[in-house]
């Protein structure tokens, strides 16, 4: 049998191609941020931890491949021309790319949503949670107050 | 032949090529999700203040409000001294004792046949709200 450079280049080809197999990213929307039920004057504070009021997220994608997160994050929640404060500290994010993620005992906690995170997608991807506090005054106007937090999530190529 | 395979080979690393950078691109790709921050707040009934503030031994202040109530039924006492949520501080016309250290941050629930309720404030405290709610008949 002849020996055929072509070919041997071919086949090294073939499989550079299948070594570049990636996989695209998608975030589900596990949980919104509820604060439920304010009193006027009394902040109320829903911690990263608190299963079921926290915001939870969760981004699939290639395992082992680095992303970024970046939050857009609202300073007010809007009711028809009123507006409440919010507040979100540098420690109300965690994160958790193990296959079986543990909100109260999240792999990365007490993160900084105002800056940008980076962490590697598990197996599984990664599951993301979020508090905050909401801090109406002591006459505000009674009623649904609802605000938007934008999640961008992005590889990093690492 | 040769010429035909090494043609064939050229084209297959430029294929190759054109899909690892197609793939790296989708790597850099972002992806991005928008959710919903919601909040009620709730309307307090009515308090008005009966008594002005008296001294305590302690130094500290007693008040006194009267809870406007138009029908009778159980309701929520919250208190927050100084913006922290207080319920030690409370107690509901004498009649039932409405002070709770080991649930500070806890709702009061309590049938109130007498409509008065004092709060027992710190020495220091700066404002003293009290937010009364029904939670049912």
């Amino acid at each position: 049998m002849r020996f055929r450079p072509g070919l041997v280049v071919a086949a090294l080809a073939i499989l550079l191609m299948g070594a570049s197999e990636t996989r695209g990213q998608n975030i589900t929307v596990t949980n919104d941020l509820v604060f439920g039920e304010v009193f006027p004057g009394i902040p109320k504070t829903i911690t990263r931890k608190t299963a079921g009021s926290a915001a939870e997220f969760h981004v699939s994608g290639t395992p082992g491949a680095e992303i970024s997160i970046d939050f857009t994050l609202p300073t007010y929640m809007n009711r028809s021309g009123y507006n409440m404060q919010m507040v979100f500290t540098d420690a109300d994010c965690a994160v958790d790319s193990s296959a079986s993620p543990d909100q109260s005992n999240p792999g990365a906690d007490e993160l900084d949503p105002w800056h940008t995170i980076t962490y590697r997608l598990g197996s599984s991807g990664l599951t993301i949670w979020l508090g905050g506090m909401v801090i109406p005054k002591l006459i505000q106007t009674s009623g649904d107050y609802t605000g938007t937090i934008v999640l961008t999530v992005a590889y990093t190529g690492n | 032949m040769r010429n035909l395979c090494i043609t064939a080979g050229l084209l297959s690393v430029f294929l190759a090529f054109s899909f690892a950078r197609a793939a790296d691109a989708d790597q850099r790709s972002e992806a991005s999700a928008r959710i919903r921050v919601t909040a009620t707040v709730i309307r307090p009934l009515g308090l008005m203040r009966i008594s002005e503030l008296e001294g305590r031994p302690d130094g500290g202040q007693v008040e006194d409000w009267l809870l406007r109530r138009p029908q009778a039924g159980d309701v929520s006492v919250h208190v927050a001294v100084d913006g922290e949520t207080r319920s030690e501080f409370v107690t509901d016309g004498g009649f039932v004792a409405l002070r709770s250290n080991d649930r500070p941050t806890d709702l009061f629930t309590a049938v109130l046949p007498a409509h008065r309720l004092f709060a027992d404030l710190p020495a220091r405290a700066d404002s003293c709200v009290i937010t009364v709610i029904y939670v049912g008949d």
